[in-house]
């Protein structure tokens, strides 16, 4: 376990010094984005002065780490803070660093925008768990009946479309048109839990088609695979109910490979359902990452692909843990 | 007409989030002489105001949008329909200033009843302090630095100014002898050299009071203190946006310009450009009370164009120019350069563009909205360009021929299409062209690279103000562009010393019209050098809610919807 975790945490810096890499590899000036329509080589070089970036990658990496643990001042400069402390904004440890793009801390950036993907990814992943386990199980109960070739059918239609298609007709056609859906927008469920659910409903159906499809065969493959098990006639010999010989003998063996496959897309999308965020005009982790990537934001990428990074790593953790719950011959030792 | 850039012109912004596109045959507003007062307006815009601190503020929308509601400054353009709008009027000074018969000093009265949203009076020193804040250019970055250049203040050796801002103070003593406040009301300003519209430049938001103990440095974008007839609620998200609500302490009386109909206006950015013209089709709900800065996209242009839409639909020349720059270094002939120029087809580029109700052949780097304007076709070929002649004058030329150039552009499906008849009346005319379309993002900073930049490059440019003051010199003026890293806004890498010259006495003349005629003397020759190559003038078109009144798109405020006098029922 210790060094599951160490490996972790070794495999984020790794990944975190790549991104500063491959930031300062890419062909534009952040020093230069900053300075407006008139941009004269002094005030670029005065900007990449007050940004940071006039430094080397090493030193500017090491005040990212640096500011993990003690915190920082933007601007870093001693002698405005001696005169004006009040224009200084300080970002206490972890410190992330400033969004010159966002003017505020990556931690505020990212504050906000965290439940907001958080909302969305699991609120879609209940929807797609419930109804796509549901309706696999059902399809291989009426395996070559009508119902399963509907469930299966249907399904792939929101399959086959791309995320952003099916988001748009849900966004500008049935909720902005003709307001069938309530009018996709983040609340906190803090002050308004019906008005969040309501304002993430069709963000939700979006998400959840794009993987539904998936889970419901997957889950029927597995079903009827299961069914065709010895223990399964020996359980039903024994005289069980057929709906207990289904939900806990048949159920419990198919969903193995299925928490593994659902941890990794929650995993995928807490960084990345940039598609989703940004048709629905949600300012969730991902569409704050791609307007950084934008405006050369290079706190916000990195805090970002960590982010990322760290819900993969973490929920593939988690998977192994919960193997151990599911299936007993595969505790973690 | 500080058209100011809504789309980086140097190259900051994303491109494809702004072509401009849009138009048809121009209409009148439904302004009315008198509005319903109250009610909530909506502003629904796709990109986020670049900066809401006004010493930060450079960009159009951003300008109509705080001009009209939060800060005020010495004078400003009425708002009015066409051309009358960019003559420059008196704001909360009162009148549009008194100068010195060398124009390098200027002196303005305050209105005494000008007041802050907690009651105090406006004062000289507040200007002076608000103009100081541009000389922190490491705190108070990405405005425009014409008081850099315009005040009188000392500058060392190699030509930077000595004076670091209000927060570090050092040479302060220098910069408040460029600025005089002889009383609370009074403000002089000292100019370096002859400023012949100086009470046009100050009426950009750069030039607004600011008071010091509400300074909050570059934290001021989110928590602006208001001078204007509204004021910001609770805090600005620079990202989403923010609500204004009255300033209580706002006179009507002091104010001419400003109706200040709607109680409060609610801004909004990210929507997509789809989304938010998507909502103002429906016109359900808070879209009946919104009107938005984001001109209508491709996609949207035929329904706001529709007869449906017509009553709620209205397009504006919107100052951009779109224009070719023919780099000098790459392309030394004169004639080469002006065979290309010849070549162009300025009609088919309309129509790819997206028709003649988007856009206007123009020949001139002066929008026709600026009195610096003059309208002349240089090589008597017209808008439809002349392949055969482009080519007899590279023959008589003796060029050996093809002749390979590259053309640079933003890529996107519209601009392809640009290029490609660009390429292709050019090798009609005896070049070979190379096409390369360079990401958006990142096109400006390849153009304005050395190394990097094309043998011709598209680019787009609008004024800051109604004065050629904003076109030629940021685009032409080599010295000021041409550094060993960089060529700054001169893509051309135009370094002539005739033209620096005719620069440096067109600034120096003291009578404003008689500059304009220097302008448009310059935009003249370097169109006739061929190494620009203007090709159309942009339009926007915009849709707004059906409870909308008095809508009106400010010329002067680069075609911006002008929220002095929008009213909702």
């Amino acid at each position: 376990m210790l060094r599951r975790v160490t490996a972790i945490v070794v495999m984020l810096f790794a990944i975190s010094i790549v991104t500063f890499l491959l930031f300062f590899a890419i062909p534009r000036d952040p020093a230069r984005l900053t300075c407006g329509k008139v941009c004269t080589p002094q005030l670029i070089a005065q900007n990449r002065h007050t940004l940071g970036y006039d430094r080397s990658v090493p030193a500017q990496y090491g005040a990212f780490l640096k500011g993990l643990v003690v915190s920082r001042n933007f601007p870093d400069d001693p002698q405005l803070e001696r005169t004006h402390p009040e224009l200084i904004t300080h970002c206490h440890a972890p410190c992330l660093g400033y969004s010159p793009s966002q003017q505020t801390t990556v931690n505020n950036v990212m504050g906000q925008a965290a439940p907001v993907t958080l909302s969305l990814t699991l609120g879609a992943f209940v929807l797609w768990i419930v109804f796509g386990v549901g309706f696999g199980i059902l399809s291989a109960l009426r395996r070559g009946k009508v119902l399963d070739k509907l469930l299966v059918g249907v399904s792939l239609i929101g399959y086959s479309f791309p995320t952003f298609f099916v988001g748009l007709i849900l966004y500008d056609i049935v909720s902005v048109k003709y307001g069938l859906l309530p009018t996709p927008q983040y609340v906190s469920p803090a002050h308004d839990p019906l008005g969040w659910a309501a304002g993430m409903l069709a963000p939700w159906i979006t998400l959840a088609l794009a993987y539904l499809a998936l889970y419901i065969r997957l889950t029927r493959a597995k079903m009827l695979d299961t069914m065709t098990e010895d223990y399964i006639r020996t359980a039903r010999a024994k005289g069980l109910r057929a709906h207990r010989v289904t939900l806990k003998h048949g159920l419990r063996a198919t969903l193995a490979p299925i928490v593994t496959i659902a941890a990794l897309d929650i995993a995928g999308l807490l960084g990345a359902a940039a598609i989703t965020e940004t048709v629905f005009n949600l300012n969730g982790i991902g569409s704050t990452v791609i307007a950084a990537v934008k405006d050369a934001d290079l706190p916000i990428i990195v805090t970002g692909v960590l982010i990322a990074a760290a819900a993969v790593v973490v929920l593939n953790l988690v998977v192994d843990l919960l193997y151990g719950v599911i299936d007993p011959k595969v505790r973690y030792s | 007409m500080r058209f100011v850039i809504a789309c980086g012109v140097v190259g900051m912004l994303v491109l494809t989030g702004c072509t401009g596109k849009g138009g048809k045959a121009p209409q009148t507003g439904n302004a009315a002489a008198d509005q319903h007062r109250g009610g909530t307006l909506y502003v629904n815009t796709f990109r986020a105001y670049t900066h809401l601190d006004p010493q930060r503020n450079y960009y159009g929308d951003a300008i109509a949008f705080e001009s009209r509601t939060l800060a005020r400054t010495l004078t400003t353009f009425p708002a009015v329909e066409g051309a009358s709008s960019t003559d420059v009027v008196a704001d909360a000074a009162t009148d549009t200033g008194t100068r010195s018969v060398d124009a390098k000093t200027w002196t303005f009265t305050i209105r005494p009843d000008v007041k802050w949203q907690d009651g105090k009076s406006v004062t000289c020193e507040d200007f002076k302090y608000g103009i100081s804040r541009t000389f922190a250019t490491d705190i108070i970055n990405g405005g425009p630095i014409y008081a850099l250049d315009y005040l009188n203040v000392p500058h060392d050796a190699s030509g930077q100014v000595v004076y670091n801002g209000p927060f570090k103070k050092s040479g302060q003593a220098g910069f408040d002898k460029s600025i005089d406040c002889p009383s609370p009301n009074k403000i002089v300003f000292h100019l370096r050299h002859p400023v012949a519209d100086f009470n046009e430049t100050v009426t950009l938001p750069a030039f607004a009071a600011v008071r010091q103990d509400k300074d909050t440095g570059a934290k001021y974008d989110s928590a602006v203190f208001s001078d204007g007839p509204y004021m910001i609620k609770g805090k600005w998200d620079p990202v989403r946006g923010g609500t204004l609500v009255r300033n209580p302490d706002w006179v009507a009386s002091s104010d001419d310009v400003r109706k200040a109909y709607p109680d409060q206006i609610v801004a909004t950015f990210g929507e997509s450009a789809d989304t938010v013209y998507q909502k103002l089709e429906s016109d359900n709900g808070s879209a009946k009370n919104t009107v938005t800065t984001t001109s209508a996209p491709p996609a949207a242009a035929s329904t706001v164009l529709s007869p449906a839409m017509q009553s709620r639909s209205e397009s504006v020349t919107d100052g951009y120019i779109h224009y070719l720059s023919v780099n000098v270094q790459k392309v030394p002939q004169k004639q080469v350069r002006q065979a290309i120029a010849m070549a162009v087809d300025r009609t088919a580029y309309v129509t790819a563009w997206g028709g003649s109700a988007l856009g206007s052949p123009t020949n001139s780097l002066i929008s026709p909205l600026l009195k610096a304007y003059t309208k002349y076709d240089p090589f008597g070929v017209g808008d439809d360009g002349d392949t055969v002649r482009a080519k007899a004058v590279l023959e008589a030329a003796g060029i050996k021929l093809p002749y390979s150039i590259t053309y640079q552009y933003p890529k996107d499906l519209t601009q392809d299409k640009l290029s490609t008849n660009i390429k292709s009346e050019l090798e009609k005319a005896g070049f070979k062209v190379t096409l390369d379309g360079l990401n958006p993002d990142t096109y400006y900073d390849v153009t304005a690279n050395p190394r990097q930049t094309g043998h011709v490059t598209w680019a787009r440019w609008a004024a800051d103000w109604p004065s050629g003051s904003t076109v030629i010199p940021p685009l032409l003026d080599g010295r000021a562009n041409i550094s060993a890293e960089s060529l700054g806004n001169d893509a051309a890498a135009y370094n002539d010393p005739l033209t620096n010259k005719a620069i440096d006495s067109a600034l120096s003349l003291t009578d404003s019209a008689a500059q304009q005629q220097a302008w448009s003397a310059i935009d003249q020759q370097v169109v006739k050098d061929g190494v620009i190559i203007p090709m159309m003038a942009d339009k926007a078109l915009y849709l707004y809610g059906s409870h909308i009144k008095g809508f009106l798109l400010n010329a002067a405020f680069g075609g911006y919807v002008d929220l002095a006098v929008t009213a909702v029922q």
